[in-house]
């Protein structure tokens, strides 16, 4: 779109402002609302922003025990370069547009601590492979009655699902659907209204959740839908006095998840995972892609799951992947492979929280997938049992955020394709995060999530 | 004298067994710590952190929690160690106590060999300034280590030099806290927090 065609567009849609919109490491949403005059004026380069946008944590604090060369030496401007395939008209907000970006130094360059950038450039080794993935998401998420402020007031200790059954809700549940059906009502007509293609949702297991189906995309697409999405949950729940959240465990036996399915076809469009002519229907390519997926599973978890709190949902039977597996449609494995035809062959990740930064998640999984095709990597046995209760092995996954973080640390695969300084500060940035949830007030031992959980995780993630 | 912690061990644990690392190694301190055999917890007043000590005849061992086996509890603000701690089973144990109370009152460290140690051990750090120049307020001296072109400067009392260049605190946390001061760039102090940290956790 060139800067008359950009106006126009403007002016159809009579749009005065422009929400600016980037991601950091943490997931978070960061950006300016700029009228449109300056925003146009600021093209292509984007805005200045504090070097703080890159590096600051959940609570808003300034990364401050781990250094990165791409960091400004006394927190001078990185920038916010707009992504003009993104603009969009709000809907809600009759004048209100909103444009995502790169966080990018002031030169113009991707910033390495930018997960967008990075996912870009993930995107375009596997091009230059060619492979063209399709990748989609399903959100898991709770809803409450009470509003934000009311949950903050009351310090969290009042939460009220939106469900008709308050305690053991199953899923699938058409009167707990209809509790939650006035919220999804909304959600889903802004989503049209921008743009944003839904397949369904459901009542999910923990009362007052629920589970969103997005349709496919090219992966940043989709990480650009779930970053959208997340914000109009946000602001769907503002609006209409009540609070949602996407946190990874609310103390419950359920915890909310972000399951990823992708696959992969060339450029005319064919599935790349299907075979026809082999006994499993399984391409060589998909065996070796899986088998860099599976390989650095202990060391994505900490991208995965990457708050002090995604790991409490790490409990056995509790519809979360505990141990280093994959099998053919087998849910209680951390890889889901679907096989069985052209147009449904793909791979299901089940590991990432429902607080994971989706640009991070797609790069993570793609990066060992990667791997796996670059060193020809053999798939370890199909594990075609319930993988939940197994006896303690050396295929456990880290349960633990400083566990996680020393074996993304140990991983040389991913630091391949994600790049060592990129792999060592997120190290660091998790290492904090420990420090934080242990030396802050927070508690491993208790069974439910602590107050500083809350405060820090409730309305961010 | 051997200290080991239990694996994926916490902070205070780790941090707390850097501590006895340091103090074993002199001889005094380790015929303490054989006169201290016997179970002892410390825990916070302010927070749910709690560690548990178990000193036998092979060392001493660190978990996290507040094990059930202990003789005495010592609750405490690990933010403000001076403050008169509330100890559980003093009565029972007043010897005991009296003991772990000269455990824990660890050998101080003269804040210029820290800073000397600091440098020789992490001066090709990636990030690391060309030197350091440090000056104790309160005894009016001042040390540089490495050149002396353009160094980070810091001054601030001699028991805050001490606490940050032997790895007891961050060096950032304890600049805002006001008790050291400086001329630096944000990169310097950030990567002597990195490293300070390190030295904190053990994980240098």
């Amino acid at each position: 779109m060139d800067l008359a065609e950009l106006n126009d567009w403007m002016d159809q849609h009579h749009i005065a402002v422009v929400r600016t919109h980037g991601t950091n490491l943490d997931g978070t949403g960061l950006g300016k609302h700029l009228k449109r005059d300056k925003f146009l004026s600021y093209l292509p380069n984007g805005h200045g922003m504090s070097d703080m946008a890159a590096t600051m944590d959940h609570s808003g604090a300034l990364h401050m025990t781990m250094w990165h060369h791409e960091r400004e030496p006394n927190l001078g401007d990185i920038y916010l370069r707009p992504d003009l395939n993104t603009l969009i008209w709000d809907g809600t907000d009759p004048d209100l547009g909103h444009c995502i970006g790169d966080l990018t130094r002031a030169d113009g360059q991707p910033l390495e601590l930018c997960p967008r950038s990075l996912l870009k450039q993930l995107v375009q080794q596997m091009k230059e492979s060619g492979y063209h993935a399709k990748c989609t998401f399903e959100l898991e998420f709770y809803l409450f009655q009470e509003s934000f402020q009311d949950l903050r007031a009351s310090k969290y200790r009042q939460l009220t699902p939106i469900s008709a059954m308050q305690k053991g809700s199953g899923i699938y549940n058409i009167r707990n659907a209809f509790q939650v059906k006035p919220f999804m009502k909304e959600l889903t007509k802004r989503m049209e209204w921008q743009g944003i293609q839904w397949e369904g949702w459901n009542d999910e297991a923990g009362p007052g959740q629920v589970e969103l189906n997005l349709s496919p995309l090219a992966p940043v697409q989709m990480a650009d839908t779930v970053v959208r999405v997340k914000q109009m949950v946000y602001e769907v729940a503002c609006d209409l006095g009540q609070a949602a959240t996407f946190m990874a465990n609310l103390g419950g036996t359920f915890g909310s998840g972000m399951h990823m399915h992708h696959s992969l076809s060339n450029e005319a469009g064919e599935s790349l995972f299907y075979d026809p002519n082999s006994q499993d229907k399984r391409s060589e390519l998909m065996k070796s892609w899986t088998a860099g997926i599976v390989d650095t599973l202990p060391g994505a978890v900490s991208f995965l799951c990457p708050t002090a709190n995604s790991y409490r949902r790490f409990k056995q039977f509790a519809a979360v992947p505990m141990t280093q597996t994959w099998g053919e449609d087998n849910k209680s494995a951390a890889v889901r492979l679907l096989s069985h035809s052209p147009s449904a062959s793909r791979i299901e990740h089940r590991l990432a929280a429902a607080d994971v930064n989706p640009y991070l998640a797609l790069a993570t999984v793609f990066a060992g997938g990667l791997a796996g095709v670059a060193e020809n990597r053999a798939l370890i046995p199909e594990y075609s049992g319930l993988a939940w209760g197994m006896p303690a092995s050396d295929r456990d996954l880290p349960t633990t955020i400083k566990a996680a973080a020393e074996a993304t640390k140990n991983d040389t695969l991913l630091k391949k394709f994600l790049g060592d300084s990129f792999v060592n500060y997120w190290v660091k940035t998790r290492e904090a995060e420990w420090l934080a949830f242990h030396t802050e007030g927070a508690d491993a031992t208790s069974p439910d999530p602590t107050l500083w959980e809350y405060q820090r995780y409730f309305e961010i993630v | 004298m051997d200290v080991t912690t239990e694996a994926d061990a916490t902070p205070l644990v780790r941090i707390f067994a850097v501590k006895f690392k340091a103090a074993v190694q002199q001889a005094g301190y380790v015929s303490l710590v054989k006169k201290t055999q016997g179970t002892f917890s410390l825990k916070s007043k302010t927070d749910p952190q709690a560690i548990t000590v178990a000193i036998g005849t092979a060392g001493m061992h660190i978990s996290s929690g507040v094990d059930k086996a202990s003789d005495i509890v010592i609750h405490i603000d690990f933010n403000r160690p001076n403050e008169r701690p509330k100890i559980d089973g003093l009565l029972r144990h007043p010897l005991y106590a009296l003991a772990v109370g000269k455990l824990l009152d660890f050998p101080e460290t003269n804040w210029a060999d820290a800073l000397k140690r600091l440098w020789d051990q992490y001066k090709d750090f990636p990030g690391m300034p060309d030197g350091i120049t440090a000056k104790s307020l309160d005894e009016d001296r001042q040390l540089s280590v490495g050149s002396s072109t353009e160094p980070v400067y810091l001054e601030g009392k001699s028991s805050d030099l001490s606490e940050v260049f032997s790895g007891g605190s961050p060096l950032l946390q304890v600049m805002s806290a006001g008790k050291i001061r400086g001329i630096y760039s944000f990169q310097h102090a950030v990567v002597l927090s990195d490293i300070t940290l390190q030295m904190m956790l053990g994980e240098a």
